[in-house]
């Protein structure tokens, strides 16, 4: 049997296969409408990749993993989280997941359980749909952002509290007279992007070491306007947005190691 | 006496012409880049056709979200209460306002006189703002004037889970690849708005009568789920888009016609990153009787003789500056006094605004 873990997230979907000696195959594949639909797609490509076969046992997380009709169970995504950053990142004591549509913190034990967890689904502000729809605006790559506020003298005053209203606020920085550098407004972007996360960082509590995961944490501009409100360096695993399904990819291992003894 | 009231508004510009009977006119137009521009504009466009000029406009109030930038107007006043006032004036019975603008939204209570008893506001989310009905209204290519017609249409609600602008939209075009009509979609989305307003008023406590005022108040489909929420016929104006301008335009009536006797009202304040706060002294109201010299519980008063003038009230020099920490709030002192400086003056002469900023 082969351990599969699927994160089905609102953007795209993961997935990682588990054999005995670690990670053997993983893929990441855009979400379509139907979350049943992406699972398969991205399960298709990640096995195609082993040479294993026979019988699978799937792990499904995310906003849509309860909608994979072939997966043994559904978990928490905080749960997954938790297992897949203590697995790469054994000494990371709180998680920060940097989602498409949400900011997830979680503190994990040495055992990589969840010792407490919050959430922000509800509003698309500091989001990676956010991050997004300012690099649309700007006309950047999300590499050209983080070379950009690299070389920002200071920051832009963004609010950031709504997407919408951020997007007006960029629009007038553009317009300003003289017009505010391009630089500093990716800077001001990231910085209102840290302060959603501090919010939600400080409501859960903070313990060293902390680890960066989800989509967003490619952008290291991002990451070191983050650590400079922290006050320490952060962890970024070697691929940040696949946490999620490698928890869960360890659950499923763990259930068939339960299921066969 | 003929005055104006002009409502600057994040994505409209109202403004309204009294005389002392009556409105002469109104204009509602988009508002420009610049407030400045937008202002005149709307001003020359509120004055076409009356044969009034400039000139003859007494007194002009401002409000609504560019009402600093208006070179003409003699005083401005938070759209706040420029809402409660116009809207007291078209329905006296009314006690709970739903303010719905373009960028924001407001939950207001008034008393019989139009004054805000208390209110609250979202201004830092385009949920259940006109903002959020155009974006959707453009990504579902229904004009923006019958989005509420066509919810009215729907027999089967779509539930958003979000009121997320941005969720909302991306919610909805799923459902629209899904081939969901759209005026499931947009009643679905007028249901969510309906909801979140109903919140903002819950925490204001509602009472009889009910209005709602601005833009959005045009939306029959918006109105009728508003309604259901609410459980009260809401009383609409004519026009409920121009109760801004026209509190506005009533504000500029008192105000004009108490600028008899030497005319100067002094405002004293500060500003902090909370708003602006304010004391002022009429000076045309004040008797000098120096009864508020000594009730006010940090002795911010004095009475003395200014420009050869008879002695009138006035904030001593020393506390001006520092103001922030000497007065307690008016709020405080009609708390916890039962004399204080407003009880006492006979002429209603001092008076304290609060302008929360933005």
């Amino acid at each position: 049997m082969i351990a599969v873990g699927l994160d089905v997230g609102s953007l795209s979907t993961k997935a990682v296969v588990m054999g005995d000696d670690g990670i053997l195959s993983s893929t990441v594949v855009l979400s379509s409408d139907s979350a049943e639909a992406s699972a398969k797609a991205a399960l298709e490509q990640a096995l195609a990749k082993t040479s294993g076969d026979g019988d699978i046992y799937v792990v499904s997380t995310g906003a849509g993993g309860k909608a994979v009709s072939f997966s043994r169970q559904n978990k928490a995504i905080t749960t997954c989280l938790a297992r897949g950053v203590h697995y790469l990142l054994p000494e990371a004591r709180t998680a920060i997941d940097m989602g498409a549509e949400s900011i997830t913190v979680v503190r994990i034990n040495e055992r990589g359980r969840v010792s407490d967890y919050g959430n922000q689904d509800k509003c698309a502000a500091g989001t990676g749909i956010f991050l997004q729809q300012m690099a649309k605006l700007l006309r950047l790559s999300m590499e050209e952002m983080s070379a950009a506020s690299a070389r920002a003298r200071a920051r832009a005053e963004i609010t950031g509290t709504c997407a919408v209203f951020a997007e007006s606020e960029v629009i007038s920085h553009i317009h300003r007279d003289p017009p505010t550098p391009v630089e500093d407004i990716v800077a001001g972007i990231y910085s209102s992007m840290v302060h959603r996360i501090m919010v939600q960082l400080q409501r859960v509590g903070m313990k060293k070491e902390l680890a960066v995961t989800g989509g967003v944490a490619a952008n290291s501009g991002l990451v070191s306007i983050l650590a400079e409100q922290i006050g320490y360096s952060v962890l970024i695993p070697p691929t940040p947005e696949l946490a999620g399904a490698i928890g869960a990819a360890l659950i499923a291992k763990e259930n068939m190691m339960q299921g066969a003894s | 006496m003929i005055v104006a009231g002009i409502d600057i508004g994040s994505r409209a510009t109202k403004a309204v012409l009294l005389n002392k009977a009556s409105v002469l006119s109104s204009v509602i137009c988009d508002t420009g880049p610049e407030s400045v521009n937008t202002s005149e504009a709307a001003m020359q466009a509120l004055l076409r056709g009356t044969g009034v000029s400039l000139k003859e406009v007494k007194y002009t109030v401002a409000t609504g979200y560019g009402r600093i930038l208006v070179p003409f107007a003699n005083e401005n006043i938070s759209e706040i209460g420029c809402h409660a006032r116009g809207v007291n004036h078209c329905f006296p019975s009314v006690r709970t306002i739903l303010d719905m603008g373009g960028q924001d939204c407001k939950a207001i209570r008034c008393d019989d006189q139009g004054r805000v008893v208390n209110f609250i506001m979202n201004d830092k989310c385009a949920g259940g703002t006109g903002r959020f009905l155009e974006i959707i209204a453009e990504l579902l290519d229904v004009p923006l004037s019958s989005i509420g017609e066509a919810a009215l249409e729907s027999r089967n609600d779509i539930p958003f889970n979000t009121i997320c602008a941005v969720f909302a939209k991306s919610e909805a075009i799923s459902y629209l690849r899904k081939g969901v009509a759209k005026g499931d979609i947009l009643s679905g989305l007028h249901e969510a708005i309906a909801t979140r307003s109903m919140n903002l008023l819950k925490r204001v406590s509602i009472e009889r009568d009910f209005s709602i005022s601005g833009g959005i108040a045009k939306n029959k489909g918006m109105v009728r789920k508003l309604r259901e929420k609410v459980g009260l016929e809401p009383l609409l104006a004519e026009d409920p888009q121009l109760m801004g301008a026209l509190g506005a335009a009533l504000f500029a009536r008192e105000r004009g016609q108490s600028r008899n006797g030497d005319g100067l009202k002094i405002q004293y304040g500060y500003a902090d990153a909370t708003g602006n706060y304010f004391i002022t002294v009429d000076r045309a109201r004040c008797d000098g009787c120096g009864k508020c010299v000594g009730v006010c519980p940090s002795s911010i008063f004095d009475v003395a003789q200014e420009n050869g003038d008879r002695p009138k009230a006035m904030v001593r020099e020393e506390a001006r500056n520092r103001l922030s920490l000497l007065c307690p709030g008016f709020g405080f002192c009609a708390k916890s006094l039962k004399n204080n400086c407003h009880s006492v003056c006979q002429g209603n002469a001092i008076s304290h605004t609060w302008d929360v900023s933005r």
